[in-house]
This record gives structure tokens, sequence and C-alpha cells, in this order.
């Protein structure tokens, strides 16, 4: 063990010692311990950012299981609390509350409490407003009433109700006042709501964030999606930016009408702005005098998980935002501190609700687990030192004069208060004065511009249509307010005398935010006019938020356009550009005419063209295709790899649609003859796919021949049994029994399970008993056609019965079965038997269980562990990720130690079906072909379901192909660790149970490259190092073969890991790795390094120096896009691992992320 | 020396709502006149949030009940916020066409006699097109649920409220609405099943009384049941009317025997409302035993019955009386005091147990419903027995336990509602301090 590494087991030591009370009653369950509830043990645990302290505003008993708070324009802070969540019992009485807190004195601590209403059931939000509060409350939104003013709710209204239960961390959440008056609140990924309302019935199934405008019963979806969006809040400016408990992405920039993760029916989603980050609950933006400098406009949000408060900065980058993570305000070992709601108070001061628990979660975790806490909660206080606190406004009451100069005010929380009050005093008192404000406010004052803008949100939340004021504020000098005017016409729309011609300036706005927010406010006044005008759009630059928002526009619209270009009479004024960019967004058969005119009149923007071939051959009549399959016959002119993807997308429409392309089928010969094996493959699967008998001879004598490429044998294998026929199936099965090689034999045998796979089965069996060692993996190519059958598991099962296998040959096999993501229990069973291997260990027994836990605290070691984890053959990384980095197949694994029990880790590598984390759940898809499919839902489009299988692949299954979906439990095969003795298990396990605590496994904020590819030590590589320099593999190593090498939890990646690239001569052995990045906006950044020693870097190929004065940074200037940085080192020169982040300079409006993934 | 004693008992109606009495009395249609309840009727309820919102307050089902008093009928709430003839808010995780599946397996899970539809509301926003389909929709559902043998009572959907801007105005809305009402009728005749409408807005989405029935213009508040409630016991009563608001009086001519008179006006109905017996003169005044055959309804929901001194109430009329200061006592509880010339007059009484009664029996309803709730639609039913139960499935052991609780609250309500007697006395008071 590391000298580092043992500094910290004992300050985990020390600190256990401080937070254990032995001798708990539920202790001999528990396997960690129960920490001691005295707060005052809690807040010494906690470290701080710098210049912060923090107090206790108030705690159990008077306040059990926070959920969400919110303050009232008085000051006081009202709170929901829950005793009953996770589940009510058989005759228990729902009994939850809300509460009001009070800090009469001003002493930072609650010296007042009163139960403001009560009976209620799982209250999961909470906001004051309207003469009383809004409460969720289970499947209905309530408004209590407090009518003569003794502090408890004496009216109840229900105001809306028919949101889904189905899961109680999921229900009704996060209310919240927006700046424009609208009430918004959130649900979580598995609530199907059904809201009746007197404007029709809205619906939404799966996570959302809704928009309410309580008087009128206006109700809308705002954004849709995200897994458990349990933090919404805005800035300045009115942009809303969301976090989510479970997805994983930091903070997420709300865009008005977009789609997050797993939203349903989601065709394209866009992604959060800190890929790779824990999960949050509760966000709040900062403001105000009490704060530094430096931390206003931050954002702040919890990690409950990893038991941390964590601060984001957010900056502009193009039409959307960036956000970066800084250090913590609050982190802590202490188990049972569960951060999950933040807010600013009238103090100016920071307050977080702290729900206490050890035991978060109810999904994973039983609902009646004893070490659940009902009782517990805490409210604390953060105050920033030797700064002084605001002094608490008075606004109940106050003037209305008074309440408009507060809306001057730098706190956030005092304008959004004041507004509040005005609000509830009505338009006939507010009106006339706001009118008297607006036209005496200073213009010369340096906050004037803001101060209109506030009076501006001000009429649209007493719904008081003033169009001068938003005209006016459509051309301010200033962006950000002529965005937030944009968002208010739709509004208003009914009442402005042209709203389409207010919006249409924006739309060529000089400010990209501008023009986003004007292509989705025409989304909301609908007509042919709105679609026109959004697409002109597109003569200014793009990014990636403005093409979202565009093409969420043109689908929206297209009932009002697409006719219109059907029938010939509309255009988009002869853009093409615009009408292709339309067309694309709307991807249905319908395009297909328009688009295809436009490409025979040769019309089509060069930068647009492959995509729409695609779509024209995904969607196209026979006709269509015959159109793209003449062009890509011909030679050079399209590139070879795009040729080949066309010809299978055309090869997949005739099995999935029964679309042939019109046209000479057996000029494709030629493509079969050719030099490239993808698109000889491509030519082969087509051929199967049209049953071009004539070119069968051609097949075979491919099939056959030992030069083939092994793709291309594959497919003319299959495309042979696809022809039909006798003479076809005669000749496979020749190759099978007596081909050259075991791997024509093998994908013979492959393409024979298609039609007769007990006869295969039957071969299958014959063949392994014969096959050698060194050809054991070949056996998976048949395999894996069994697999991928309904009947295919038990049909092997049957003929492998009676046989006698090699033991190494059955692991093979075996792997291939856990591969697959499927549970084969019979095939398992059959194999085991047959190569002579012992059964899988049975769980664990509860003593065993407890003695597992006692020694993963005891001796297990994380850095072993970790070592463990990343070792190829466990193939931990090939699905989770950390920090973004590794598969995405299953959850992400950087804070799984701090949430997860160590029960819960040892179950769920000992047995992955037991629990499932919510949204990993495999589906089994059954097609017509017979096949069946395994994966993880990743999203879906118009026309197919995309499935992330075992291998991390996405499958496309047309839906048109489906017969039958069923969900299935975990896709994590059982036994990976089986080949670990017993003390490596404990080592991992206690690695996991590290990741994410506060110590050396918790991730940095920092932004390091955590995805590399290695170059792989193949002779190739040697090869094209020794005869060409190294600058033209680093320019094109795209010919060469890559592997994955992901940086540790600590950010390095380990040499050792880098496979060595021997030279011919003297030469030192050498290592190639390479990582990349996204650059959404422009400019100079830097790349730091542990140090450049012994490092040659080059970014896009070309070779890059570090800076002069500081040789461990080396600056770049980056142009949006993606770009390489490829990093060669001589072994012998070279002895740190690597470790490499990006330093954004500040000025810089460079906005850049390290490339993520698998 | 014989002396002519009068008592009338009886109710009085609330003066606003004359209006609204008044338009429901001409309008309770059904296609059957006979149709009623039956002994051992287990009524299930569907629809959207007319029915489902109905078990918060429990003002309909509590009609019902106290309607029947002598039969044992039951209630099963099945209703669901949103949804549509096809079960489309029942779909959860599966395509929206899965929830009629799920709308027909809950019916039968209940194992109805009765099934009450309250359908169309929902629907009513597609306008005449969807008209079609929600046709074919009761059809479809009619035909599915005919194993249960069930009979079927069909509720018109409500039109909605007219409460001004900002809300919308419903005119264009709540013809649409009778399309569908009408299209539901014409249905109810041609299957042979109840219809009834209490829709209590017009065309124009006008609230027939001073107060109105919906916060939002399309949900009944806690005083908008109340008042439909009533309309709903008119048509399920035991007798052809459901007399709350008839007044009368009943006249005892002779001590010691009880001859039940009838008034001009309407003392009909009010010979099946109560009995008096043992009706004696005691030494300071006047005993008798009292029972209703059937409860009232409870007193219209809250700051209504505080404020309104005119609220529907019980009324006490007793002349004859010896002279001087008088106190009531129920079951030797005080009640009230009143002088004489006020009680020849009539005396309004609060709080008797009656009232409590019924009070407490539509809390037992509530508490019912609320139980049968989580019995149905259990909370976190991913993990109970959805796609997740294989990880929390275990806990699924505590649903079936509400069953025993729902049958407890049953057996309560069973009990509650039936009247029983209760002992009336008039004491007169001693003179306080001197001599008269």
């Amino acid at each position: 063990m590391n000298k580092s590494l043992m500094g910290a087991t004992i300050r985990f030591g020390l600190l256990a010692a401080i937070l254990t009370v032995p001798g708990l009653a539920n202790a001999q369950r528990a396997p960690f311990a129960i920490p001691d509830p005295d707060p005052e043990v809690e807040r010494k645990s906690f470290i701080l950012a710098d210049g912060f302290e923090v107090n206790l505003f108030a705690a159990d008993p008077i306040l059990a299981k926070p959920l969400q708070m919110n303050f009232d324009p008085r000051g006081r802070l009202w709170v929901a609390s829950s005793e009953v969540y996770p589940q009510i019992k058989p005759g228990q009485v729902a009994n939850d509350k809300v509460l009001i807190l009070e800090d009469r004195d001003g002493d930072g601590k609650a010296d007042h409490t009163s139960v403001f209403a009560q009976g209620l059931l799982i209250p999961t939000g909470i906001e004051p407003g309207d003469g009383g509060a809004y409460v969720a409350n289970s499947t209905e939104l309530l408004h209590f009433k407090d009518t003569d003013g003794d502090g408890k709710a004496d009216q109840t209204r229900v105001v809306l109700s028919g949101f889904g239960t189905e899961d109680t961390h999921h229900i009704l959440h996060t209310l919240r006042w927006g700046f424009d008056g609208l009430l918004y609140f959130n649900q979580s990924i598995y609530i199907h709501s059904h809201i009746e309302t007197p404007h029709g019935v809205r619906r939404l199934g799966g996570g959302g964030i809704w928009q309410f405008r309580p008087e009128t019963m206006q109700l809308e979806v705002f954004i849709r999606g995200l897994v458990n969006p349990w933090g919404h809040h805005f800035n300045r400016w009115g942009q809303s930016f969301a976090t989510d408990g479970a997805g994983g992405e930091g903070i997420n920039y709300c865009l008005p009408g977009a789609y997050y993760t797993t939203a349903p029916d989601a065709v394209r989603i866009l992604r959060g702005l800190n890929p790779g980050s824990p999960k949050d609950c509760g966000l709040e933006a900062l403001s105000g005098r009490h704060l530094s400098e430096s931390w206003r406009g931050n954002m702040l949000t919890n990690d409950f998980r990893g038991n941390r408060v964590c601060r984001f900065v957010i900056s502009d980058d193009g039409a959307g935002f960036a956000s970066r993570e800084q250090a913590e305000l609050i982190k802590t070992r202490h188990v049972a501190f569960r951060p999950i709601d933040v807010k600013m108070g009238p103090d100016g001061a920071i307050y977080i609700a702290d729900w206490y628990n050890p035991i978060i979660q109810h999904g994973e975790v039983d609902f009646r687990d004893p070490r659940r806490d009902h009782t517990r909660g805490r409210i604390w206080r953060v105050t920033a030192k030797g700064r002084p606190l605001v002094a608490r406004p008075k606004l109940v009451g106050a003037k209305t004069e008074e309440l408009l100069e507060a809306l001057k005010a730098p706190e956030d929380w005092t304008r959004q208060q004041a507004k509040r009050v005005l609000k509830e005093r009505g338009a006939a008192e507010v009106i006339p004065k706001l009118a008297d404000w607006v036209k005496r406010l200073d213009s010369a004052e340096p906050e004037a511009i803001h101060h209109r803008l506030e009076a501006l949100w001000t009429y649209q939340s007493l719904d008081v249509v003033e169009p001068d004021l938003l005209a006016e504020s459509l051309k301010s000098g200033d962006p950000r307010v002529r965005a937030a005017a944009t968002r208010i016409v739709p509004w208003w729309k009914e009442r402005l005398s042209d709203p389409i011609a207010l919006l249409t300036p924006g739309v060529e706005d000089e400010n990209p935010r501008v023009r986003l927010e004007s292509v989705r406010a025409l989304a909301l006044v609908p007509s042919l006019q709105s679609a026109r005008i959004a697409m002109r759009a597109l003569d200014k630059p793009m990014d990636q938020f403005l093409d979202y928002a565009l093409w969420l526009t043109a689908r929206q619209l297209h009932s009002f356009w697409l006719p219109e270009v059907q029938a010939g009479r509309f255009d988009f004024d002869g853009h093409p550009s615009r009408l292709v960019f339309a067309l694309q967004a709307v991807n249905t058969p319908d395009v297909v005419k328009p688009l295809l005119s436009l490409v025979e009149a040769g019309r089509i923007p060069e930068d647009q063209l492959a995509p729409v071939q695609t779509l024209i051959a995904k969607l196209g009549d026979a006709r269509d295709l015959g159109v793209v399959y003449k062009l890509l016959l011909k030679e050079g002119s399209i590139p070879t790899a795009r040729r080949a993807s066309l010809l299978d997308t055309l090869a997949n429409a005739s099995k999935d649609r029964k679309v042939i392309p019109a046209g000479d089928l057996d000029a494709i010969q030629g493509l079969l003859n050719g030099s490239d094996a993808t698109l000889r493959a491509s030519a082969a699967r087509a051929i199967g796919a049209w049953k071009i008998d004539s070119l069968r001879p051609r097949l075979i004598e491919l099939a056959g021949a030992s030069d083939t490429a092994r793709e291309t044998r594959a497919s003319a294998l299959d495309a042979l049994i696809q022809l039909g026929g006798v003479e076809s199936r005669k000749r496979v099965e020749e190759l099978a029994e007596k081909g050259k090689t075991a791997q024509i034999q093998s994908l013979a045998l492959a393409a024979l399970v298609s039609i007769d796979a007990k006869a295969a089965a039957k071969s299958f069996a014959a063949w392994l008993s014969r096959l050698s060692a060194k050809d054991y993996p070949e056996s998976l190519n048949v395999l894996s056609r069994f697999l991928e059958r309904k009947e295919g598991p038990e049909q092997l099962s049957e003929a492998l019965a009676t046989s006698s296998l090699e033991p190494d040959l059955v692991k093979v096999l075996l792997s291939g079965i856990r591969g697959s993501g499927r549970d084969l229990p019979l095939l398992t069973a059959t194999l085991t038997k047959v190569g002579g291997l012992t059964a899988s260990p049975r769980a664990l027994s509860p003593e065993e269980m407890s003695r597992f836990i006692a020694d993963v605290g005891r001796i297990g070691d994380p850095a072993r562990g970790e070592a463990l984890f990343r070792r190829k053959e466990l193939t931990c990384l090939k699905c989770h990720g950390i920090a973004g980095a590794g598969g995405q197949v299953g959850p992400s694994l950087e804070s799984i130690g701090a949430s997860a029990p160590i029960d819960y880790l040892i179950d769920s590598i000992f047995q992955p079906n037991k629990m499932v984390k919510e949204n990993y759940h495999a589906l089994v898809v059954a097609t017509s072909d017979g096949k069946l499919h395994t994966g993880i839902k990743s999203r879906q489009t118009d026309s197919e379901l995309v499935l992330r299988d075992a291998e991390d692949r996405e499958i496309l299954i047309p839906f048109s192909t489906i017969e039958e979906q069923k969900p299935a439990g975990s896709l994590m095969p059982a036994g990976l660790t089986e080949s670990l003795t017993r003390e490596e298990q404990v080592d991992l396990i206690r690695f996991l149970s590290e990741l994410g605590k506060v110590g050396p496994y918790s991730v940095s904020k920092e932004r390091i490259f955590r995805r590399w590819q290695a170059l792989a030590a193949t002779p190739e590589a040697r090869k094209a190092i020794g005869r060409t320099s190294l600058d033209s593999v680093a320019q094109s190593g795209e010919s060469l073969s890559w592997e994955p090498v992901y940086a540790t939890v600590a950010g390095a990646v380990p040499l050792a890991e880098v496979p060595e690239i021997r030279r011919g001569g003297n030469a030192a052995p050498l290592g190639m790795i390479r990582a990349q990045m996204d650059v959404s906006s422009g400019g100079p950044i830097e790349l730091g390094f542990n140090s450049t020693e012994g490092l040659t870097i080059w970014v896009d190929g070309v070779r890059t120096e570090p800076n002069p004065e500081n040789m461990n940074f080396v600056r770049l200037e980056l142009k949006p896009g993606r770009h390489t940085l490829t990093l060669a080192f001589d072994r012998t020169r070279r002895k740190d691992d690597v470790r490499c982040r990006l330093v954004e300079l500040s000025g810089s409006s460079a906005r850049v992320q390290a490339v993520l993934g698998k | 020396m014989r002396r002519t004693l009068a008592i009338a008992v009886g109710l009085l109606t609330l003066l606003g709502e004359v209006g609204l009495y008044q338009a429901v009395a001409e309008s309770p249609t059904k296609t059957d006149g006979a149709w009623s309840f039956r002994d051992g009727d287990r009524v299930a309820l569907i629809g959207g949030t007319f029915i489902e919102r109905e078990q918060r307050y429990g003002y309909l089902e509590t009609a019902l009940t106290i309607a029947n008093p002598d039969k044992s009928i039951t209630f099963r709430n099945l209703g669901w916020s949103g949804d549509t003839i096809g079960g489309v808010s029942r779909s959860g995780f599966d395509p929206p066409e899965a929830g009629f599946k799920q709308l027909v397996d809950q019916v039968n899970a209940v194992k109805p006699t009765v099934i009450l539809v309250g359908y169309g509301a929902n629907e009513s926003f597609a306008g005449k097109a969807g008209l079609h389909g929600f046709v074919k929709g009761l059809a479809r559902l009619v035909d599915a649920l005919k194993p249960t043998k069930a009979r079927f009572i069909f509720i018109a959907p409500l039109k909605q409220e007219n409460l001004g801007p900002p809300l919308p105005n419903p005119e264009k809305h709540n013809r649409d609405v009778e399309l569908y009402a009408k299209a539901i009728e014409e249905f109810a005749k041609r299957i042979g099943g109840a219809f009834v409408d209490l829709d209590p807005f017009g065309k124009e989405g006008s609230s027939p009384g001073s107060i109105h029935l919906t916060d939002n213009g399309v949900h009944l508040t806690a005083f908008g049941y109340w008042s439909l409630a009533k309309r709903l016991g008119m048509d399920f009563s035991v007798d052809a009317s459901f007399p709350y608001y008839k007044t009368g009086s009943v006249t005892i001519e002779d001590l010691g025997l009880i001859q039940l008179a009838r008034t001009p006006s309407d003392a009909t109905q009010m010979v099946g409302l109560y009995q008096l017996s043992q009706v004696e003169r005691t030494p300071r005044g006047l005993r008798f035993k009292f029972k209703s055959s059937q409860l009232r309804l409870p007193v219209p929901p809250g700051d209504l019955a505080k404020s309104e001194p005119k609220g529907p109430h019980r009324q006490l009329t007793v002349d004859s009386l010896d002279d001087g200061d008088y106190r009531l006592e129920i079951d030797g509880k005080t009640i009230l005091s009143a002088s004489r010339e006020r009680l020849a007059k009539g005396v309004r009484v609060d709080g008797d147990p009656d009232s409590n009664q019924v009070e407490e029996l539509r809390q037992a309803i509530i508490r019912k419903n609320q139980l049968f709730f989580y019995r149905w639609r259990p909370q976190n039913i991913t993990y109970l027995l959805g796609f997740r139960k294989y990880e929390q499935g275990n806990n699924a052991v505590e649903i079936p336990q509400f069953d025993p609780l729902v049958e407890e609250q049953e057996k309560k309500i069973a009990t509650l509602k039936k009247p029983v007697p209760h002992v009336y006395e008039l004491i007169r008071e001693e003179p306080k301090g001197g001599a008269k």
C-alpha cells in the first residue's frame, strides 16, 4: 500500500470512530455503522469551502425527513416532510406534514415551528403562495389556505390531480415559482400523469417539468425527460437549468420544449452540460451581497449519494451554456448527510435541507429495511465568514411603490419574493404604479436594463399585456433581455397584433441565444409563416443547441408546411438548405419525394447530401431506392465507406419493408468484385436480400476461397442461404464439413442455423468435439446464432447433452453466453456438465454475508481492488464508466460507494438480477424474423427502437418488425467474479465501496481526459512506425488498431497498461495513446499535464510543443468541432503515468469537453 | 282535560338553493323507472376525475348508502383521472391501448353486480369528430364486461361551469358535452341500462345557485359533490323521492295515542321519514322516542354550514307546553334551550345524533375508499407488481393486508347507515334564583 493511501485509511478510521455509536440496536443487521445522530457530530464532520461556516438552523425532533423547502415573502421557511416514505403500511394513517420554520429574532436559528398542514401522504413538494401553500401530495397538487391567520391550514383545494405514483421517489416534486409568475413542478421517469383541465387533458408518461398558471388552469409540459429531475432553477435572465438525481450529466440547460434522456417518444435528445458527473438533487442560483463576487451566479446542487454540496460555474456557449464543476461547498464522510435541497434565504445565507438517512432509495433497498431513518432531518445554514448578512427585507405589508423598488435588489431572493407579493396584490393595484415606475427608471443606471426586464416579467406575472415595453425589450441592447422578451411573445399571442412579426428579427439576431428563443417561440405561434421565418436561422452560424431548437420547430410545425411542399406550393423561399433541413427533421416517408426531386435537380447542399441519401434509402419506395442504388454503383461518386453503408440501408429496406430498388440489380456484381472488403460484404448481403440468383456461383466461390476476408465470407455464406435452394444448402454444408479452415467451417455452420437449427446444432456439437484449441474462439460465430433465436439455446442444449467437451472450450462458450446478456440456465447447466466444470456458487448465507462485509472493512484494499476492476478479463469497464469514461451499458459508478450499502454492492455483483438500477433493465425484443434482441432501451426514432446491447453496441430495430417486447433483468452476467479469489473479491468490493466517498476515490472536479485509446501492438503498428514517421501515425492512425484504456479514478493513464510497441534495432520500445475533445465555441485553451517529460504531443496530427514558460502546459487555439490529442512516449524516458486535463483560460470564449464513453 | 300537542320535526331548505332544487327536481331521467338497488349489490364506479375525486368527499356514496338503509350495498371506486372509455389512464408503462384490458381487469376484480359508468367528459374535447369512436368505445366496454352480468348505470358527463375570465368560456365546449351526454343516453336506452343526468349546468355553464359548484369549471368542489348527492339520492332512494327538503309537521293529538295525521302539503313522504313513539308527559315536560327511517345527508361542507343560518337542519316544533324555558336533551345530552314560545314556533336543532351519525358514516366511507385505493392502486407499483418486482416484490405481501381493513370499514358503514332510536326530552328549567 502506498503512503498516501495509508493516510487516507487512517483518516477514515478516525472519522469512523467519531461517527459511530457502538451497540446501536440495529447495528447487528447493519453492514455499516449507523452514525451518532447528534447534529453537532454531523456538523463537525463537514469540510467546508474556504471562507464559509455552517450552523444548524433546525433539526429533529421538530423536523423529520424534509423533502423540499421554500421560503415565503415573510422569510419563513416552509418544509414538506414525510415519515411514511417509501410506502404506507397497512393500517398506518398517512400523517405527513408541512411545517413552517421561523427565525423571528434573526439569529440564524429557527425559533418558531408550526404544523401548517398534516394528514398528507408523502408530500414531495411545497411552495408557499396565493394565500397559503401549494403541496404535492402523491396523486394531487393541493392548495392549502390559512384564512384565519393562525398558522394552520383551514381550507384545502385540489388544484390538479392524476399524477402517477409508480415510484414514490418519482412523484410530483420540485415545486417552484418562475420568474414569469408560473408555477413549475417536476415528475420523474416512471410517472404517468393524466391531468384534466378546463382546456383538455394533459398527459406526461415519464420525466419532465410542467408549467402551470393557476388562475387560468393552463398546464403545459416545459421540457420532457431526465430520469429524476430533482432540481430546477433559473438564472437572473430567466434561463432555466435542471439537475438529475439519476442521469449523471450534472447541470442540464432547459431549452424550451426540448427532450432529454429517457423522455418518452424522444427521437433526439439534448444532453447535460457535465457528462460523467455524479447525480444531483436540488438546484439554486447564488446571488446577493453576502456572497463574494466569485460565488455570485454560481449554481449549487447536492450530490446526496456522495454526501456533498456541489458548486458549478455556468457560462455562455453559443446559443446554450457550458457548466464547470468547482470545489464543493460542503463535503463529508458522514454517511447520513443527505443534502437534498438548497435555497438562498432572506438574509443572503445558503440553506441546505438534509434528509439525514444512512439508506437512500427504495428500489434497491427493502422498503422495510430497519436501517432506514424515519424521524430525523436537519436544515443547515451556511454563511460567508466575516461578510455582513443582508438585512431581511420587509415585503409583506410594504407599499406597492416599495415593492417595485425591491425589484432592483441585487438578491434574487428579494426580487423574486417582491414579484410574488405584487402578483398577489393584483393588477388593479399594481399596474398603474408599475407603469409609473417604469417611466421613472433612470436609464443611466447601470442595472436599468435588468430593472426593465423585471418590470416586463411583472406584467407577465399579472397576465397584463404591455406591448410597448415588450417591443422595446425585443430591441434591447442586451441580448439577454432580447432572449427573455422573446419567450414572452407566445404567452400573449392572442392579445398582440402581429406576434410573428415581433419574432421575425430575432431569427437573424446577431446573438445565437436570441435566435434560439425566436425559433422556439415561433413553434408556439403555429402557422406556415412561422415555419418560413424560423428556417431563416440557417443563414447564420449554427451550433448544437440552435440545431436542436430548429429541428424541433421544423417538426412541430410540419403539418403547416409539409403539405404545402408536397403540393409544390412552398419551398422555403427557394432556399434548398432550409427545405432540406426541414424535410430531414420530419424523417417520415412523406419527405422522400420532395428530397428526391432536390437530389435529381442537384440542389442538395454538399454537407447535407450524405444524410439525405440515407434517408431516401431508408424510407423511399422502389423507384426512390433505385436512384440511390444507381448512384452508389458508380465508383468515385461517393466515398467507399458511404457506398457500403448505403447499400446496407437498401438491403435492410428489403428485409424490413420488402422494398427492392428499381434498376439493373445484376450490376451489383461489379461491387462484389471490388477491392474493399466492407463494400464486398455489403454487396453480398444485398444479393441475398434481393435474391439475385445469377450471382450464386460467384458467392459460392467467395465463400470457399481462402483469401476472402472474414467479413465478406460471412456475408457471402448468409447470402447463399438467403438465396435458398438445394444447391446453396449443399455447398454451405460442404464448407461446414470440409472447409479449409475452422473459420470457414464455423461461418458456414453459423449460416446453416437459420434454415435448420436442429440439424445445425447436431453438426455444431460434432464439430466442437474435434475443434483444436487455437480455434476455440471461432466457436462463438456459431454460438451467437443460436443465442439470437428463441428456440436456439434449447436446441443447442439438447444436441450437446451427450457430448464431452474440453473444459477450456466450454469456458469460451460460457463467456459467449454471458456476453449475450441473456439468462440461459439450461444451456449453461448443460455446458457446465459436458465440460466437467463445477456449478456457480450459491448466494451467500446471512452469516457469510456479514463475514464478507466485515472483511471488506477490515482487510479490503481499494488500490488492489481498482487494479482488479481495470483488469481486462473482468470486463467491468466494458459496461460501466467512471465519470463518463468506460462503457455505457451499465450504471456509471463514480458515486456508487457513497450511495449503496455494502450488502447491495455484494448482491449486485454476485446476483446481478437481484437489484437493478432504474433505467438499466434490459428489454428482450422478438422480431418477425424469429430473432431475439436483448439490450437496454437507449432511445427510439420515428420508426425504430434503439437498444444498447451487452457489447455496448446500438441495435436498431424497426417498429414494423417487432412482435413482442418484454422487460428482462440485468444485462450484467452472473459469475463474472468467479475467477477471483475471495481476497480479491473483498478488495474489489472495497474499491467500489470507496467510490464517491470523500478521499482518494472521489472523482476530481478537474476536467481530466479519462477516455483514451492506446495503439495496439500489432505487426501493422510496428510496420507503420518502422517504415514511416511517428508523425504520419499520429496523422492517420485510422488504419491501425487502437484499444480502449481509461484513466484511473485519480485521473492517470497507467503506462503499464499501454501496449509496448517494439521497434527495430536499438530503438527503445514505444507507447502511443490518444484522446479526443469536442469544441463547441472556439478560442484559446490549455492542456495541463502532470508533466510533459518524455512526451511527444500532436493535436490533429500537428506536432505541438509545451509552453516555454511552464512546460506542464500546452496552449492551443481551437476551432469548433472534434479534435484529437495524440501522445507518444519512449518507454525508457517516460516513467510517470500520464495525467492530462483541460484548462479553460479566463476570458477565453472557448468551450471544450473531453470526449467520454467507451 | 285533553290537550293538543303538536310536534313537528323536519328540515328547512337552504333558501339559496331553491333554484337548484327545482332544476334538479324536474330532470332525473331513468330509462327504467323501476330501477333500484338490490340487496347484496356491489357497485363498481368507473370514469375520470369526477368519479375518482368523489372518494375524497364521499357525498355521492353516502347519499346512495343512506337511501338504501335496509339493503347491503358496497361500493368500489375505480375512477382514474384523465381516463377515457378506452382506459387510457390505466395503461401505465404499456402503450395507451393496453389501458382497456386494465380497466376490464380492474372492474372484474371487484366482482360487481352494478357498474356505474362515468365517461365522456374527457372525450368531449375531441368534439363531434370523436363522438363515433366514443360510442364504439361504450359498446366495446359493455361487451367486455358482459360476463360480469352486472347492471349498468350511465352518468352523463358534467358540463363546464362558467366562472368567467380568466378561465375559458365553456359555451362552445358545453355543446359538445351535450352531444356526448345524448349519445350516452341513447346507448343506455339501447342496452337497457339506467341513465342519470346530474348535470347542474346549462349550455352556458351557469351555476344553479348562488354558490359555485366547481373551482375551475370542470371539477366539483366538496360543495359541488354535496349538491349533486342530493339528486343522486333522490334517484336511487327506497321511495321514488328522497325527501331531504320536504318540511311537514306531525300532530299528536292525544297523549298516549300517537296519531300520524297527514298535513295538506306532503305528509306522505313524512310518514316514511320517522317514527315517534312513547310520547309521554313528564312532571317537567315531555319525552318521546324518535327514530328516522333514513338518515339525511350530512350538512353542507366547509364554511357553508357555519355561515348559512338557513342551511338544512332539523327543526323541532312543539306547542301546548306549559309556560317556561325548556332545555332539550337527546339521549341525556343537552342540545339547546328555548322558551315555550320559541318551541311553538319551531327551533333549529343542530348536532342531533342523526347528523353526527351520518357524518361518521361519511368519514367511514372516505376511510374505506382510501384503504381500497391503497389496495388496488398502491404506490410503488413498479416495485411491488411491475417490472421491478423481483427487487422489492417481497413487499407486495403487504398489499392484500389492506383487505381486512377495508372489510372492517364496510362493517362500520353497514351499522352506521341504519338510523337508531333516540330519546328526546324537553325539561322545564327551574326559574333561577327567585319565585315566579
